[in-house]
């Protein structure tokens, strides 16, 4: 019986690896085979590797550019948002605030509709504000997205977090400020990156509002990518040359802090 | 250094949490503020804090009114009910954080915390972390952090019921010796009257956000101020006897239904001018009632319940349907169902007025 069941979660595990790494693996190994073997059937497995689509995307495309855009739009919005909605989400933690939670409620239903819904009062707004196509203009869109997820996650680490060891603080002799820097932030450090992370790989991965608040000079490498469906013939070496590098990002970060994640995502479920 | 409250009230939205209080603490007594849960101890003592305003009244440490003080410009150090270290800190720079925060030069932070690391015996963890300190070495270091700041007031919220009951005896001990070594004002809130009364100089009872009654420890055994303070305060608590003054053929008794008492014409007396009607309530601590010979026994009663607690045994005793509960030394063998004489020690009765609830003798 015991033996069944670690089978079963083995398998269960295996199963779920093969199906989520597939589509990338597939992707990566795609964008270095030559052209004419990329479609073979069966796949081929043996082949003479090629960075032909690399030198097409990195070298001779724009698509450097937009990538650039992406890491300057997702940045400045992962800080943002994280900035405001941590001290959102502190405040909503901590002080006595009149109608807290349907405030909060609120501030939750910016996520309740399908993004598409937004998507013309915003393309209409930012018309008007003369946001369309602005580094701004994307890092504000991207931050109302975000925000209601970031002031959420944030609330429920900061609420973890005794209120007595500030007050102790305050006690000891700091202000409202260092309590708050030198006891709270180190102790919601994990918290904190973990939903940076979050933000990160949402927003990076975000198409449709870059697609109809962009047109060249905020453009994000996302819209970039169905560029190379030519009027001819797709170039899927170039497709997926700029797909695998546009999945490198994320994945970095995640590597360098996935340390913190689990202890994010695991924060407050060990009994204290 | 002094503390005062002056018409402290505290509301949090409609709620009275702390209704008029006036308090004077002494320069270097320990004051324990005494109540159930919800009595507004607790806020009372936030309040001394700065961790809560108060809606209307003024504090005063010395002579400062400190209504409007930040909690680091008061110099109080507090200790909280569950220790409050900071987890990600080691012992050393837990203790060292008051200094730091007063920006003291390392040489004498080091010392400062060496030294205080001896007086309260946490000397060999310093480089651990709270989390593999027991409960009692982790009080202790939470008591370590108050000290070293050298603070006006010490400020303590239940610091001791978190932590078992042989502990819990070690540590006020501790607390008593380093009171009587460091001579600084202490205000030590508590639910637990044992160690109200062990501890404190003198005791400020609180009930729903107002003062029943301050002071000595002996002073609130003996003469409870009212009803409330008689019953919140002994283990097991005060009989009370509902009953009415009379007087039958000359004799002055006081009439409770299962029995009548016969008490002098000079008590009743007084009790009569003072008390507003003539229903009273008659108070008798277990420890005043004793089981006698029928000779010199007053009232027949029951034995009910026997609980032994080791050095005393508690004996609950029926007469009619009142229960009683008297204190007995183990070298009395009492058996269920035997009927026993009761003898009051009619000094040390306490009546009240039923309608006021006011003590009256």
């Amino acid at each position: 019986m015991k033996h069944m069941s670690k089978i079963c979660t083995y398998g269960i595990l295996v199963i779920f690896s093969i199906t989520s790494l597939f589509p990338p693996v597939w992707i990566a190994l795609t964008s270095i085979k030559p052209p004419v073997e990329m479609f073979a059937m069966p796949p081929c497995w043996v082949f003479t590797p090629t960075l032909q689509g690399y030198e097409q995307v990195l070298l001779n495309s724009e698509f450097p550019r937009f990538l650039l855009n992406s890491v300057i739009i997702v940045t400045s919005t992962v800080l943002l948002t994280l900035l405001i909605g941590s001290l959102a989400g502190y405040a909503l933690a901590r002080f006595r605030i009149k109608y807290k939670e349907n405030l909060f409620f609120f501030v939750l239903t910016s996520r309740m509709g399908p993004a598409v819904v937004f998507g013309i009062p915003f393309f209409l707004l930012w018309l008007g504000l003369g946001l369309i196509d602005s580094y701004v203009g994307m890092i504000l869109v991207y931050i109302f997205f975000n925000l209601a997820f970031c002031i959420w996650m944030m609330r429920g680490f900061f609420e973890e977090v005794p209120a007595e060891l500030e007050e102790a603080a305050l006690v000891d002799g700091f202000s409202r400020f260092e309590a708050f820097r030198k006891i709270t932030l180190p102790l919601v450090a994990s918290g904190l990156i973990a939903t940076a992370t979050f933000i990160f790989i949402l927003t990076w991965n975000e198409f449709f509002y870059s697609m109809i608040l962009t047109n060249y000079a905020a453009k994000t490498f996302t819209v970039q990518l169905p560029a190379f469906f030519g009027a001819q013939r797709i170039l899927w070496e170039n497709v997926t040359a700029a797909s695998t590098i546009g999945m490198l990002p994320p994945l970095l970060f995640a590597i360098l802090i996935r340390k913190y994640i689990v202890r994010g995502l695991t924060f407050g479920m060990v009994k204290k | 250094m002094k503390v005062e409250f002056e018409n402290v009230t505290k509301k949090f939205d409609n709620a009275v949490v702390v209704d008029n209080l006036n308090l004077k603490i002494k320069s270097g007594e320990l004051m324990v503020l005494l109540g159930p849960s919800g009595c507004g101890k607790t806020t009372t003592l936030r309040m001394l804090a700065g961790l809560e305003t108060p809606t209307a009244g003024n504090i005063f440490i010395g002579d400062n009114k400190v209504n409007d003080l930040e909690p680091k410009d008061r110099n109080v150090a507090m200790v909280f009910q569950h220790y409050a270290l900071y987890p990600h800190m080691s012992i050393y720079d837990n203790l060292a954080f008051p200094l730091i925060a007063q920006k003291k030069p390392e040489e004498e932070i080091r010392k400062r915390v060496r030294e205080v690391a001896g007086i309260c015996r946490v000397e060999n963890f310093l480089h651990r972390k709270p989390k593999q300190l027991s409960g009692g070495e982790q009080q202790r270091v939470a008591l370590g952090r108050a000290i070293i700041k050298n603070p006006n007031v010490f400020l303590m919220d239940e610091p001791l019921s978190n932590i078992d009951a042989k502990l819990r005896m070690e540590m006020r001990a501790d607390l008593a010796r380093l009171h009587q070594k460091l001579k600084s004002t202490t205000v030590y809130v508590t639910h637990d009257q044992v160690e109200a009364m062990t501890l404190g100089k003198r005791i400020a009872v609180m009930k729903s956000g107002g003062l029943q009654q301050v002071g000595t420890p002996k002073e609130i055994f003996n003469r409870p101020a009212n009803l409330f303070v008689a019953g919140f305060v002994g283990a097991p608590p005060m009989n009370m006897f509902e009953g009415s003054l009379t007087e039958k053929n000359d004799k002055m008794m006081i009439d409770v239904g299962e029995f009548s008492y016969r008490i002098s014409e000079e008590l009743y007396n007084l009790v009569k001018k003072q008390c507003t009607t003539s229903e009273v309530i008659l108070g008798i601590r277990p420890e005043n009632i004793s089981i006698v010979n029928k000779k010199s026994g007053t009232v027949l009663a029951r034995v009910d319940v026997l609980q032994s607690i080791g050095s005393d045994i508690y004996v609950y005793l029926r007469m009619g349907k009142k229960s009683i509960i008297t204190r007995v030394d183990t070298s009395k063998i009492f058996t269920i169902g035997e009927k026993v004489w009761l003898k009051f020690n009619e000094k040390r009765f306490c009546i009240f007025d039923k309608r006021t609830e006011k003590i009256i003798v």
